[in-house]
């Protein structure tokens, strides 16, 4: 049996980071009202979300923020039973795609639905959530 | 001038947990295989390249401890990563350094040592391998979770069915149990399969290769160096194309492909001058069974959609007009990340030889194909191998 091989334990590493949010603040702070913003460039008019910063297309930091409507249609989803360390304190979710009118792709957790009556082309409202760790969710429900 | 490649030797450790070795004595297997196939030793070699993605192991910066072990030291090394295309990149980096006339034999090392972590961490860290911020940290994406996306997609657009994913499985452990190097050498059943517990919908435990822990080594050489060691049967490395997509899945432009692969595979087809019908053999990157069915139809092995009744109609299996996975695939054999896009250029290079034994597939045009993707399409390698 593999599990019977002598083994020693390493000395522990956590890494918990900073991650610098200064160029998308914004993102963060609507979060919290329920509300999912993107950017767009002032010179060139791409929208980007996820938002970032500077444009990748014509390389100017010169960006705008936009709110993103709330109505999205479902592209595809799964639901995540088995879940990833720093996840299992949560029930088990369902991690969807949807398009909102504004053209862009969101992911976000679907709630208030029941897998059996999740179809892709369906309606959502978007909107968002903390979650009792104080972490916040993007969040879709059936329209 | 640019040079010609071969694959001079190949190596191979067995698959598996691997508790009984450490990331070091697992590359030992592999080169030391390597060495003996190829009939040349360590003086013999001038680069060494360690593709590793290194995510999962406390030796985080392993090449120069692998390199030593081996006793090459002096012998570069670059250490390469592109997620579970590690490789593939590794090779092409190797490639690269003989066709630029730089050095004339390259020694590839794949490895990867990823059961020392439990497996909610490791999910947390494959989850890491899409965008870390905008995905994972706010949804707590997974690697099942990003292919199931496809495969709920691809079952909506395509009528793709839960069972004929399974087949991608039954397929796999079929050939899985010919392989002595596999993780998994056991058959199973279609409703094995089926009935497996939910991982993320709707990807069950048998959709998912394993965890494992693996190295596989490929030594390249010049046309050059290949006469000095009167080498028989070369392999030639004929063409390598490459692509990537973005990192967050949200901006892709569908989920019933991946773009990579078909950008990847032009290139590659392209360079070789041939078609997908020439490819006599390929291993695809199977990671989860449906990437298997994207695979088929991102390669060109059939029409878009049409991957499922590939399946039906036993076409990727051996006597098939296409046999794929041969080995067992990532599903059966294993897939430690690292050693995945070295083990399918041994795996094919014995092909080509015709030393596959049992596994051995018809040879018409000796061609084969090596599909290998990091991520969810993230990164994709198309290698073209030629005898």
């Amino acid at each position: 049996m593999a599990e019977e091989n002598p083994s020693i334990t390493s000395r522990s590493i956590t890494f918990t980071h900073k991650v610098p949010i200064l160029k998308t603040r914004r993102f963060w702070e609507k979060l919290e009202e329920g509300e999912v913003y993107a950017t767009k460039c002032r010179k060139c008019s791409r929208l980007y979300y996820p938002p970032q910063g500077d444009c990748a297309h014509c390389l100017s930091s010169d960006v705008e923020w936009v709110k993103l409507s709330k109505e999205a249609i479902l592209e595809t989803y799964t639901h995540a039973l088995q879940r990833p360390a720093g996840f299992n304190q949560y029930e088990p979710y369902i991690i969807a795609i949807a398009r909102t009118k504004d053209g862009v792709r969101v992911m976000g957790w679907l709630e208030d639905a029941k897998l059996e009556d999740v179809k892709i082309g369906m309606k959502l409202e978007m909107s968002t959530r903390k979650l009792t760790d104080g972490f916040l969710v993007i969040t879709f429900k059936p329209r | 001038m640019v040079k010609k490649v071969a694959v001079m030797g190949v190596g191979h450790s067995r698959f598996g947990v691997r508790s009984d070795v450490t990331i070091q004595e697992l590359a030992f297997e592999a080169v030391k295989d390597a060495l003996k196939d190829a009939e040349i030793e360590q003086k013999d070699i001038d680069l060494s390249v360690v593709g590793t993605a290194g995510t999962r192991t406390y030796e985080l910066m392993p090449a120069v401890p692998i390199n030593e072990y081996v006793g090459l030291e002096g012998k570069g090394p670059i250490r390469v990563e592109a997620a579970c295309a590690t490789g593939s990149a590794a090779v092409y980096t190797a490639s690269a350094s003989i066709v630029s006339g730089q050095v004339d034999v390259a020694i590839v090392i794949g490895i990867e040592k990823m059961c020392e972590v439990d497996t909610a961490t490791s999910m947390a860290v494959g989850g890491r391998g899409g965008n870390y911020l905008w995905e994972f940290h706010l949804f707590g994406t997974s690697f099942p979770a990003y292919y199931a996306l496809h495969a709920t997609a691809h079952m909506a657009k395509y009528g793709t069915t839960e069972e004929q994913m399974a087949k991608v499985a039954v397929k796999a452990h079929k050939y899985g149990a010919m392989n002595p190097y596999a993780h998994f050498q056991r058959e199973i059943t279609v409703e094995q399969a089926l009935k497996s517990r939910v991982i993320t919908w709707p990807l069950k435990l048998y959709d998912c290769c394993p965890i494992s822990d693996g190295a596989a080594a490929v030594i390249l050489a010049s046309e050059d160096k290949l006469k000095e060691f009167k080498v028989e049967t070369p392999v030639w490395v004929d063409a390598i194309g490459f692509s990537s997509d973005t990192s967050n899945v949200c901006r892709r432009a569908d989920y019933v492909g991946l773009g990579a692969t078909v950008r990847a595979s032009k290139m590659a087809y392209k360079r070789a001058k041939i078609t997908p019908q020439k490819v006599d053999v390929a291993t695809v990157h199977d990671c989860f069974t449906i990437a298997e069915i994207l695979a088929y139809e991102d390669l060109g092995f059939c029409g878009k959609g049409e991957g499922g009744k590939l399946l039906d109609e036993g076409q990727t299996e051996i006597g098939g007009k296409i046999p794929v996975n041969v080995d067992g695939g990532l599903k059966s054999k294993g897939h430690p990340l690292g050693a995945t896009g070295c083990s399918m250029v041994c795996e094919l290079t014995k092909q080509l030889r015709g030393e596959a034994g049992k596994r051995q597939v018809p040879l018409k045009n000796y061609v084969a194909l090596a599909h290998n993707v990091g991520g969810t399409g993230h990164y994709a390698y198309v290698t073209i191998l030629r005898r």
